[in-house]
């Protein structure tokens, strides 16, 4: 069963559940103890006796009554910290496991998708846990409680109730089997006509055009109106699931009752007790429809959690068995792909191929290519966040299967398109990467990633506050702050992945121009890595790399590369043609 | 999705839109009835079972010997029980029905609604943008339309039939169980503008949540290489912790409503029982009825709680209602009127703009004083800055919108006043990122023309270039083309449109060139195949690139809304000062190209 899988992502909020169903226990108690005063009640109204000869049961009943207050709003104060807790542990849990497995082990689900599951899929969760699960207890615990307090009243309408009680929740799953997955293919058919509205939506320019939006305007209300006719008399049977849960809940105090009728009429029982049996039998079926009240919170929680699992148990690489020797960047090659081909889990074809490809230390390498042409999984493997399926690629002489993940984050800085920034100043982003660098070197690498603007004195320098997500910075300013910060961390190679695409071309070739030729503290001749969308601004690579569809097309310096008039140099005029706006 | 309204003062202002709304699925009132009937009709049944359950056990306690009307009663108790099975399956399909019916207007209008603003928009928002909150507002409308309004409706009726009842049975005792109802039902009506506060706290706290996220995810492998994931953890647990804030302050609040409501219940169950043993005791009330009526009083209050989670949510819906009636009332950008045009055929293409003014908004004119004709047949490239104005002169050939004031003539006869059809019919455009439809190479060429045979599509696709490489797919003219036509290169996607041009046979084609793309040898069968669809025709195309602007019979520079030089490229060359500076910007080698030169589809 699904949910034995799913309750432990909840773990750490173990006691808060377990207050929860008490709550829960506490509620049903004072239900049943009011149905127990109530018929002592009815007894003493019907055969005769005074309000006074009922007073200590009256008062009984109102301080049954005012538990139920106290107790509501405890629940929801509990449900509360119970989302509260789980929420902060499995957010964390998750980050840890997609920081762990790396965007690649999580599939090409685009990052969209992903962060969904950090924030939507645990927030589903929270109604899942919070009521959902906890009154599945509940209802369990009181069901079974009343039955037996009903067998203590007498055992045939106990054993009755009882049966029927197991029946309400078993019943469906019969039915459910009788109509096999007659469901879900209707719910195929409203969410493709779904689609097709939206995708009518998005192109209707192009319709409007055509003169065709009258027409596909028709097409789609015919076949909207078709699936309706279809799925109309499969709904009316499916649906009959929840008439006859609803009459399971209604009859099961009625059967008890008539069998307890029957049981004054052979004498078994005292007819006075028939009151206990009603209102008793009520309560045994209560819980389960407050359950069915809940039925979205578990089905939404149930899909959620089958999204959550296999994040976290997404294997990361493996590591290496055996300590081996570090990188050596020095010299030679800093970076080099024999034979590399990767293919993501679950792809057809290969996102790489057969790549051969050395890049000196010290040298600056620019890829490009059309997107999807495979440079951001390039960047990924260097990152080890997996590993070739195909060929080995080697960073300072090692391939990476043979290094940890550490080291090869150790050697690499990246800086993407779209850099993470915090909020806090200027100074405590730089010093995330090197806590202990001062105002000198944290100016020296805003300097070399032509960002020294953002180190404004009149707006507080250094302390100059950037907003949430660098809000406060413009597009540009966020990206050579994201490139400043990469250079403290004083990496043998830097990899920029379209780090500079929000800055006119000039000033990206002049960022990128400066960067070349540096070495790092120890003195090893840093090697950087551009993967651009732009082709004016790396004019000046030492060497030019050329992907297309996942393979090595071109290699060559710029104007090897133009005089080859192949796919770069036709890159090259088209972006230089396109100019004219 | 953030709401755009402000602070609500009261729950009838946030009902106002939920309403307006409503009277929009008005067509489904009898599906609407049949659905809130039958659920007043289980919940009616449900009391008669609960109440008949309690009379029959005093009959029987009151004279253990004499059962036989307490069987008799019991037959009626079975019908009720199986009334009440029956009424709940016919709400739940009724509602279904309903929810489809609700969704499927909403969406039809929607259609309609996006058909009159594209490409416009409105308040800022771009058409698609629009379109796409509108959607996902449907979405959660149609649940609170087919599932919520009808319990709401019941909460305050169930009772009151109860309560009717209950006056029937006891006489005036009955109006404790009333003032115990409506009690009940203010409670969550006068909190309704605190709750929808709240929610829209919540709401906003998630959404600062959700772009965090979003940015970790993007930033994952610089986050890895740069140890900035404990960082990003700690950001997204303070903003965790930022939402449950917000939570507490909905928990504490809805917990004290529930902690009311249950009071109020409490107060009432103990009044009503007090004052019936009172009446029992003056001989004002059978004491067999006693039970019954009690019964019915906790069956009085159940359909009540169906208010609540109406008003849990009826910030959000009401936020949801405005913006879903705002789409639906926004007026059309043209008004459509019977043709005076010559049937096709009889004109040649000739067009001319005389004086023409436009502005999307009032105050910002795109287009001023306008002036230029085009012979029939000629071809005139369009040169000018971003934001020039070309862009608009083409939606304005093709009728997305009308001038403000002067004319545009298309063989001497007005175009606001030839039909869309028929201007739509003369004139084609293709758009410089063409949309492909989910579908097939055949369904997206049949919106271009719905009745082509097999045979006139393989024509318009062999005249495109493209009939090989459909030919060389496994589908053929049956291949899938996907999402948003996803495994079509952008070459192959202006092909795909120009065949659908073909189809047209427009005597006028207006092109937005591609600004670039990367199509490899495709580069080439695109050249080819616009150089065909051009052929015979008058062509404004809007050109980005030098090669076409040389090819044309006439340059037109465009700038501030109007024509700032026309002639040949060489005349222009020598004469305009602007042009030469323009041109130069695209000669000059490693100059910036505005828009990235790679396609930005589809990114791994």
């Amino acid at each position: 069963m699904i949910h034995l899988r799913l309750i432990p992502l909840a773990r750490n909020a173990y006691p808060l559940l377990a207050l929860v169903v008490l709550i829960g226990l506490g509620l049903s108690a004072a239900a049943i103890g009011q149905a127990l005063v109530t018929a002592e009640i009815f007894a003493g109204i019907v055969t005769g006796l005074s309000l006074a000869d009922i007073t200590v049961w009256l008062v009984l009943l109102a301080a049954a009554l005012c538990v139920r207050p106290a107790l509501v709003f405890a629940r929801e104060i509990a449900v509360h910290a119970v989302a509260t807790r789980f929420k902060s542990a499995l957010r964390a849990r998750l980050l840890d496991a997609q920081a762990e497995a790396g965007p690649i082990a999580l599939g090409r689900e685009r990052s969209g998708h992903r962060q969904t599951l950090v924030t939507d899929a645990v927030e589903n969760l929270e109604p899942y846990f919070g009521r959902y699960v906890p009154h599945l207890a509940v209802t369990a615990l009181t069901s079974i409680a009343v039955v037996v307090a009903l067998v203590v009243v007498d055992p045939v309408v106990g054993a009755v109730v009882g049966a029927v009680a197991l029946a309400v929740p078993l019943a469906p799953r019969l039915w459910d089997k009788v109509l096999a997955d007659r469901g879900d293919s209707h719910w195929q058919a409203y969410a493709d006509l779904n689609a097709d509205v939206v995708d009518s939506l998005r192109g209707m320019p192009t319709l409007k055009a055509f003169g065709a939006a009258g027409r596909r305007r028709a097409e789609l209300a015919r076949s909207s109106g078709g699936l309706l006719a279809s799925t109309l008399r499969q709904l009316k049977v499916s649906l009959l699931e929840s008439g006859l849960t609803a009459l399971f809940l209604i009859a099961g105090p009625a059967i008890a009752l008539a069998v307890g009728v029957a049981r004054v009429g052979s004498g078994a029982l005292d007819a006075t007790a028939l009151f206990t049996v009603t209102l008793l039998s009520f309560e045994a079926f209560r819980p389960f429809k407050e359950l069915s009240g809940y039925w979205h919170a578990g089905y939404f929680g149930v899909a959620a959690g089958r999204r959550i699992l296999p994040i976290l148990d997404a294997p990361a690489p493996p590591e290496p068995t055996a300590a081996s020797r570090s990188p050596e960047l020095g010299a030679g090659a800093a970076i080099a792909a024999s034979g590399l081909g990767f293919t993501y889990p679950e792809a057809e074809t290969p996102a790489l191929t057969e790549l051969d490809f050395t890049i000196d230390a010290g040298s600056t390498v620019a890829i490009v290519g059309p997107s999807g042409s495979g440079k951001s999984t390039l960047a990924s493997l260097l990152l080890r966040l997996a590993l070739p399926t195909e060929g080995e690629l080697r960073l300072g002489g090692v391939p990476t299967a043979d290094l940890t993940r550490e080291q090869c984050t150790d050697t690499a800085a990246v800086v993407s398109q779209a850099p993470l920034l915090f909020s806090g100043t200027v100074a405590e982003n730089l010093r995330l990467v090197d806590p202990g660098a001062d105002d000198a070197a944290l100016r020296r690498a805003l300097a070399a990633a032509g960002a020294a603007e953002v180190d404004d004195p009149r707006r507080g320098g250094l302390e100059t506050p950037v907003g949430d997500g660098g809000a406060l910075l413009s597009g540009g300013q966020r990206q050579r702050l994201a490139i400043a910060r990469a250079l403290l961390k004083d990496a043998p190679v830097l990899v920029l992945d379209e780090a500079s695409s929000a800055l006119d071309a000039r000033r990206e070739a002049e960022i990128l121009n400066a960067l070349g030729g540096r070495r790092t503290r120890e003195g090893i001749p840093v090697t950087t890595v551009i993967i651009a969308h732009r082709i004016a601004s790396i004019r000046r690579a030492d060497r030019i790399l050329v992907l297309d569809g996942g393979r090595l097309v071109e290699s060559g310096d710029w104007d090897g590369l133009i005089e080859q008039d192949g796919l770069f140099a036709r890159l090259e005029r088209s972006q230089r043609t396109e100019a004219v706006v | 999705m953030r709401d755009d309204s402000t602070a609500p003062r009261s729950s009838a202002q946030l009902l106002r839109p939920v309403l307006s709304l409503l009277g929009v699925i008005g067509e489904h009132r009898g599906l609407f009835w049949r659905s809130t009937l039958s659920m007043t009709g289980f919940q009616a049944f449900a009391a008669v079972a609960a109440g008949l359950s309690a009379y029959i056990a005093s009959i029987v306690v009151t004279d253990p010997d004499g059962t036989g009307l307490a069987w008799l009663l019991m037959l009626a108790l079975a019908c009720a029980v199986a009334a009440h099975g029956a009424f709940v399956w016919f709400e739940s399909w009724m509602s279904h029905v309903m929810a489809y019916k609700v969704i499927d207007g909403l969406r039809m209008r929607l259609h309609d609604a996006i058909e009159r603003i594209s490409p416009g928009g409105i308040k800022r928002r771009r058409a698609g943008e629009v379109s796409g909150a509108a959607m996902s507002d449907i979405e959660s409308l149609e649940w609170f339309y087919a599932h919520t309004v009808g319990a709401a409706l019941n909460a305050a009726a169930g009772p009151l039939v109860v309560v009717a009842a209950l006056f029937a049975l006891t006489g005036p005792a009955a109006l404790i169980p009333l003032a115990g109802v409506v009690c009940l039902l203010v409670v969550p009506w006068l909190m309704g503008p605190l709750q929808a506060r709240q929610g829209k706290a919540v709401r906003d706290e998630l959404g600062e949540l959700k772009a965090a996220s979003l940015e970790g995810a993007e930033g994952l492998r610089e986050m890895l290489s740069l140890g900035l994931a404990d960082r990003q953890k700690r950001r997204m647990l303070d903003l965790t912790g930022r939402v449950q804030r917000r939570k507490r302050a909905f928990a504490l609040r809805a917990g004290a409503e529930s902690a009311l409501a249950d009071l109020i219940v409490a107060v009432t169950t103990i009044a009503f029982l007090v004052a019936l043993a009172a009446a029992v005791r003056a001989g004002d009330l059978a004491p067999a009825l006693f039970p019954a009526a009690v019964v019915l009083l906790t069956a009085a209050f159940a359909p009540a709680a169906g208010i609540f989670p109406m008003f849990q949510r009826l910030g959000e819906m009401s936020a949801a209602a405005a913006r879903v009636l705002d789409v639906l009332n926004a007026p059309a950008t043209v008004t459509d009127t019977a043709s005076d045009a010559p049937p096709r055929g009889q004109g040649r293409g000739a067009l001319r703009f005389e004086d023409v003014d436009f502005a999307y908004e009032p105050g910002t004119p795109v287009l001023a004083g306008l002036d230029f004709a085009v012979e029939p047949g000629e071809h005139v490239a369009l040169v000018g800055a971003s934001g020039a104005g070309k862009t608009t002169i083409a939606h304005l050939l093709i009728r997305f919108w009308d001038p403000d004031s002067g004319r545009i003539l298309l063989d001497g006869n007005e175009l606001r006043s030839t039909s869309l059809a028929e201007a739509r019919e003369r004139i084609a455009l293709i758009p410089q990122h063409p949309y492909v439809f989910r579908g097939t190479i055949r369904s997206n060429l049949r919106i271009a023309a719905p009745d082509a045979a097999e045979e006139a599509l393989w024509e318009a696709l062999e005249n495109a270039q493209l009939a090989d490489t459909v030919r060389d797919w496994p589908g053929g003219l049956d291949e899938t083309v996907g999402e948003d036509g996803a495994t079509l290169s952008g070459g192959q996607r202006q092909r795909l449109a120009i065949a659908q041009a073909f189809l047209r046979e427009p005597d006028v084609l207006v092109m937005d060139e591609a600004a670039a793309h990367l199509d490899g040898l495709g580069e080439q069968a695109l050249a080819r195949a616009v150089a065909r669809i051009q052929a015979g025709r008058t062509v404004v195309v809007i050109a980005h690139r030098v090669s076409t602007i040389r090819h044309a019979d006439r340059v037109i520079l465009i700038d501030g809304g109007t024509v700032a030089a026309e002639g040949t490229h060489h005349e222009l060359l020598e004469r305009s000062g602007e042009y030469r500076s323009l041109l130069a910007q695209a000669e000059r080698p490693g100059s910036a190209p505005q828009t990235p030169a790679i396609e930005t589809t589809g990114r791994r």
